[in-house]
């Protein structure tokens, strides 16, 4: 049936055939390999690009009242927490950053803190605090500028920033104590902490 | 209970069918064309019979709000409506796989009942073998990882359906529609695996399957185009396709499938092709399964992707499964299936299908590997990266206007080889058609290059696709068939699609390139104009029904309406709000609205402009978008179109005059490839396999 | 088709081609707006750039299409950027000095991201080089064929 094709060239091509199918199902073997190995994306961390860099700019009014500047923080650790009243993550995590403030404050070099409202009304973050006794400044962010610097998708995310004011480490995701715990002792021996649960705002 | 006991139950008398109705194939296969005395065709009634059973279990559950099972708990509620308790079969995971299962069941049945006098032809019995097993993985979920009918002994309270699912009636069309797109595709799969093992590539057969490849096709057609058109009624944000990894996944057996129905028109008439047919087929059903791994494994960032199971594995091992045996099979049989002519002159409609094809899978690959790339990225170099819309844009633009040139030239272009100044006269009106539009663009002020080219190409090829249709109506009628008969089948019906590809992508074209956004701040009473239109807000009401709790905002445009975006709360007044958006639709376009912000409530969505907003001022999101309305027009005519190209036309000649070389080319044997009847015979006598292959193919 | 007046259709058949290609020519240039060139004014700069980045709260829509509060600050900051003179470059790399490269739309075009990029463009040239040598084989043994046997 072949006529028009001299014999070599048919032979040749027959193995093209071959090669390709296998190349292609190698490739597509490969991928599949790296898919189904793969967690899930919600369970994967994303780094921030902020660690080891100065922190930005977070200065504002707090809900009390008083004003509020990140710099004049210099010489403590600093745990920046950005939260909504909406985000359930959120609300898991305020009984851990609670009971970790407490302790601090008792340490004479204790970490301070600060927490961010994101994206959420005042009366809501308002009743936010109240519910779960906040007794650290909270800012509010209006326009986001400040979520916006700090590179916040979705809370709750936590930075901690050095006494030098660089951001030592970042924990996406809803914290607890020991996470606390062990990003400031990484800090403290001067390494740098990403990490995080990346659940979002679920 | 009852409901998930008689599930349950037909869930695990289709999945012992769907087995039973392996072996018995593979035992015929094994036996030779002696007819067993089991027959296998019984069990494609068993397993409908199984998957009609725990669907309609499945749905009186929904019905009736019966909240034992933890399915119907999680996505239906007392107050939901009759319609979205039904589509609550398809809101959820474990639901959609039983969607599936049904969906497959039905081919299955089809698929047997359509070669009933021929089930113990090898290429039957391998084909139902594999629909078979298909069957049995998917039933298979159903009993494992992704049984939708756990139940708890006490009733659960009813969650009701994502908000997003219940305010627009388009949810108990579309994903039906993708699914019988998707699930089709195991058709062609079935008889490519079934060519292959037997070594029969027979052109006879690929007609068969391009018949059942056509009815996936235009199901999946309409199914993406309609959820293009619930997203943009839905989502709120005045565009209808994100490239988002499910939306892709859609898009991918789409490409693939397009790709097979014209490249297989080329085998049918001229016996070229053969390998990259069947890997076609093959890519296609492949795909649907990576697509469905995409949407349910929750390994890639997606608005619409399925909550978090464990079904991630189980599906990326059938993938390998399928790939591993689709490929497998070409490398190993690819040398008995070369053609014996080639493609002869890169002007002959073949070559013309032949860079189609080449456009289509390699935009194909693009999605592909735009929406893998993530993955893979974050695999090497544990960061992640994100691939959007500006990436498949960059090659959409370029291979969109590409195959509307093509449709507007291989109308024109004859089989083989066409002389250049027969081609010019075939094309001169439609190409002048084509520039005129272009010319009055311009005067009229239309400026870019992608807009200009999109609107002349689309001239260009609507032109050419009316001229074959007026041909053919003008020759069918000499004929005395009756005009109508010029409009039916594989050509004709395709020219009806072309005109539907061409009105959708004018409405693309110009909604994309067009398209002016603003965000108006109105008090009650007051008149705003943006882009040529008026729009005056009349006020605030709230909207109480025990589904929905909604305060909408009354507007007219250009005194119409009135017009109601609104924020609605599905679920109680604790659930998360959602905003619904209204449009005005028009022949010329549409306005888009959407409810940004109000003062009155003071809630703040974070921007400048919401802090200044006076206390009875709302603030209004308006897009205008031109000829929008014609896209969905446009996927109804490719609707239309594939429902004509199914009906059977009339009989032609084999092929077209050919020029005086055509014998020589083919060699001096006759070659079955290149006469088959244009269409297919119903009862296609198995191809005459060359000597030497029979005999491999048997040993 | 009647053969008989073929000589002067083909010579109108080519004029009328290249009167349509000169149409095209000229229509497509007034079209592309070289003629009236508009200055690029930051909104328009700020416009073009909300389209390539991603939505920092959404899944994968851009800041352009998102009401979303941070995507809203997002288009503040680039429209302030913007207007404030700084280049398109430098307004996408302080982005990614806060959020990281995935707030960007589009991969980037160096480094192994870059082959999101290549690897199309490589398949694009070995299918049009293919095509070309499978025509050119298949015109070749063609005309083999006809001085071998002229029909």
């Amino acid at each position: 049936m072949d006529h028009a094709m001299p014999a070599p060239a048919r032979a040749r091509r027959r193995h093209v055939t071959r090669w390709v199918a296998g190349a292609v199902l190698v490739v597509l073997v490969a991928v599949a390999v790296v898919a189904a190995t793969r967690p899930s994306s919600q369970a994967t961390e994303v780094q921030s690009p902020l660690v080891g860099h100065r922190a930005p700019a977070l200065t504002g009014t707090t809900l009390g009242g008083r004003p509020f500047a990140l710099a004049s923080e210099r010489g403590h650790y600093v745990y920046v927490n950005f939260f909504a009243s909406w985000c359930p993550p959120c609300q898991q995590e305020q009984p851990a950053l609670v009971d970790f403030a407490f302790r601090q404050s008792r340490v004479a070099s204790g970490a301070r803190m600060v927490s961010v409202v994101f994206n959420d009304t005042v009366a809501g973050a308002r009743r936010f605090v109240a519910d779960w006794g906040l007794r650290w400044p909270v800012v509010p962010d209006s326009g986001g500028a400040i979520a916006n610097r700090y590179g916040v998708g979705s809370p709750p995310m936590t930075f901690l920033v050095a006494p030098s004011g660089v951001v030592a480490g970042t924990w996406i995701g809803p914290v607890t104590v020991a996470q606390l715990d062990q990003m400031l002792v990484a800090a403290r021996r001067g390494e740098l902490f990403s990490g995080g649960t990346g659940t979002g705002n679920g | 209970m009852l409901p998930a006991v008689l599930g349950s139950a037909g869930v695990w008398l289709a999945l012992v069918g769907a087995l039973c109705g392996v072996v018995v194939c593979a035992a015929g296969l094994v036996r030779g064309r002696v007819p067993s005395r089991l027959d296998a065709r019984l069990l494609a009634v068993v397993v409908l019979v199984g998957a009609l059973l725990a669907v309609g279990a499945m749905e009186v559950a929904l019905v009736t709000h019966d909240f034992h099972l933890v399915y119907v708990a999680d996505n239906n509620a007392t107050a939901t409506p009759l319609i979205y308790s039904i589509t609550g079969l398809w809101s959820s995971l474990a639901g959609s796989i039983l969607l599936w299962g049904l969906v497959l069941a039905v081919f299955c049945g089809l698929v047997v009942w359509r070669y009933r006098r021929r089930a113990h032809d090898d290429v039957v019995r391998w084909a139902t073998l594999v629909m078979y097993a298909v069957a049995a993985f998917f039933f298979g979920l159903m009993v494992g990882p992704a049984n939708p009918f756990l139940s708890s002994a006490a009733p659960l309270r009813g969650a009701g359906p994502n908000a997003l699912l219940q305010d627009n009636p388009l949810v108990a069309i579309h994903p039906p529609l993708l699914y019988t797109g998707f699930v089709g595709f195991t058709v062609p799969f079935a008889f490519a695996i079934g060519m292959l093992a037997t070594g029969r590539v027979g052109e006879q057969w690929q007609a068969e399957v391009r018949r059942w490849t056509l009815i996936s096709w235009t199901a999946l057609s309409v199914g993406i185009v309609l959820g293009a058109w619930w997203s943009y009624q839905v989502l709120g944000w005045g565009g209808f396709w994100g490239w988002d990894p499910v939306e892709n996944a859609a898009l991918l057996p789409w490409l693939c499938g397009t790709a097979y129905l014209h490249s297989v028109l080329v085998q049918e008439r001229r016996g070229l092709l053969r390998v990259w047919n069947l890997s076609l087929s093959i890519a296609t059903f492949a795909l649907t399964i990576l697509g469905t791994f995409l949407t349910r494994s929750g390994v890639v960032v997606s608005v619409h992707a399925f909550s978090e199971s464990d079904l991630g594995p189980v599906l990326i091992a059938f993938f390998l499964l399928v790939v591993v045996s689709g490929f497998g099979l070409i490398a190993w049989r690819g040398d008995r299936l070369r053609s014996p002519v080639g493609v002869d002159a890169p002007l002959g409609r073949e070559g013309a299908f032949l860079v189609n094809n080449l456009v289509l899978v390699g935009f194909a690959f693009v999605v592909l590997l735009g929406t893998l790339f993530p993955l893979l990225y974050q695999a090497l170099e544990n960061q992640a990266v994100t691939v959007g819309a500006p990436y498949f844009d960059t090659v959409a633009v370029p291979a969109g206007l590409a195959l509307l040139l093509l449709m507007a030239v291989a109308p024109a272009l004859s089989w083989r080889k066409v002389d250049a100044g027969v081609l010019w006269g075939r094309l001169a009106l439609p190409a002048w058609s084509g520039v005129v539009v272009v010319v009055a663009c311009v005067a009229a002020g239309v400026r870019g290059v992608e807009p200009l080219l999109g609107f002349g190409l689309a001239a260009f090829a609507a032109a050419s696709a009316l001229r074959s249709l007026v041909l053919a109506v003008r020759a069918s009628t000499r004929r005395g068939a009756g005009p109508w008969r010029g409009l039916v089948g594989r050509t004709n019906g395709g020219m009806v699609v072309h005109l539907g590809v061409v009105v959708l992508a004018v409405g693309l074209v110009a909604a994309s390139s067009f398209r002016s956004q603003a965000e108006l701040v109105l008090r009650p009473g007051k008149v705003a104009h943006f882009a040529g239109h008026t729009f005056m807000f009349e006020g605030l009401r709230t909207v109480d029904t025990p589904q929905r709790l909604a305060t909408e905002a009354i507007v007219r445009v250009d005194g119409g309406g009135p017009f109601t975006p609104a924020v609605s709360q599905y679920g109680g007044p604790s659930s998360q709000a959602v905003g619904t958006p209204a449009i005005d639709s028009g022949f010329f376009g549409d306005v888009y609205l959407t409810w940004d912000a109000t003062g009155r409530t003071g809630k703040s969505t974070g921007g400048n402009v919401v802090a200044t907003l006076p206390k009875t001022a709302i603030a209004l999101g308006a897009i205008v978008e031109p000829l929008m309305g014609w896209m969905w027009a446009g996927g109804m005519l490719v609707g239309l179109g594939g429902l004509l190209a199914m009906v059977p036309g009339t009989r032609r000649r084999a092929t077209d005059p050919v020029s005086a070389l055509a014998p020589l080319v083919a060699g001096a044997a006759p070659d079955p490839g290149s006469r088959p009847g244009s269409e297919p015979e119903p009862e296609p006598e198995p191809e005459p396999v060359p000597e030497p292959a029979r005999l491999a193919s048997e040993s | 088709m009647a053969e008989r007046t073929k000589a002067p259709r083909a010579v109108a058949g080519r004029v009328s081609f290249v009167l349509a290609l000169a149409a095209l020519a000229v229509a497509l240039v007034i079209g592309s707006g070289v003629t009236s060139p508009a200055a690029l004014t930051p909104a328009a700069r700020a416009a073009a750039l909300d389209t390539k980045v991603r939505c920092p709260s959404c899944e994968d829509s851009s800041v352009a299409q998102s009401q979303a509060a941070q995507a809203v600050a997002v288009r503040h900051e680039i429209a302030r950027l913007a207007a404030a003179g700084e280049s398109d470059r430098a307004i996408e790399h302080r982005l990614v000095a806060q959020y990281g490269p995935s707030i960007l739309l589009e991969p980037a075009d160096s480094g192994l991201a870059s082959l999101v990029w290549l690897l199309p463009l490589a398949a694009g040239c070995l299918a049009v080089g293919g095509l070309a040598v499978f025509f050119w084989r298949r015109s070749r043994s063609w005309r083999r064929l006809r001085t071998e046997a002229p029909a």
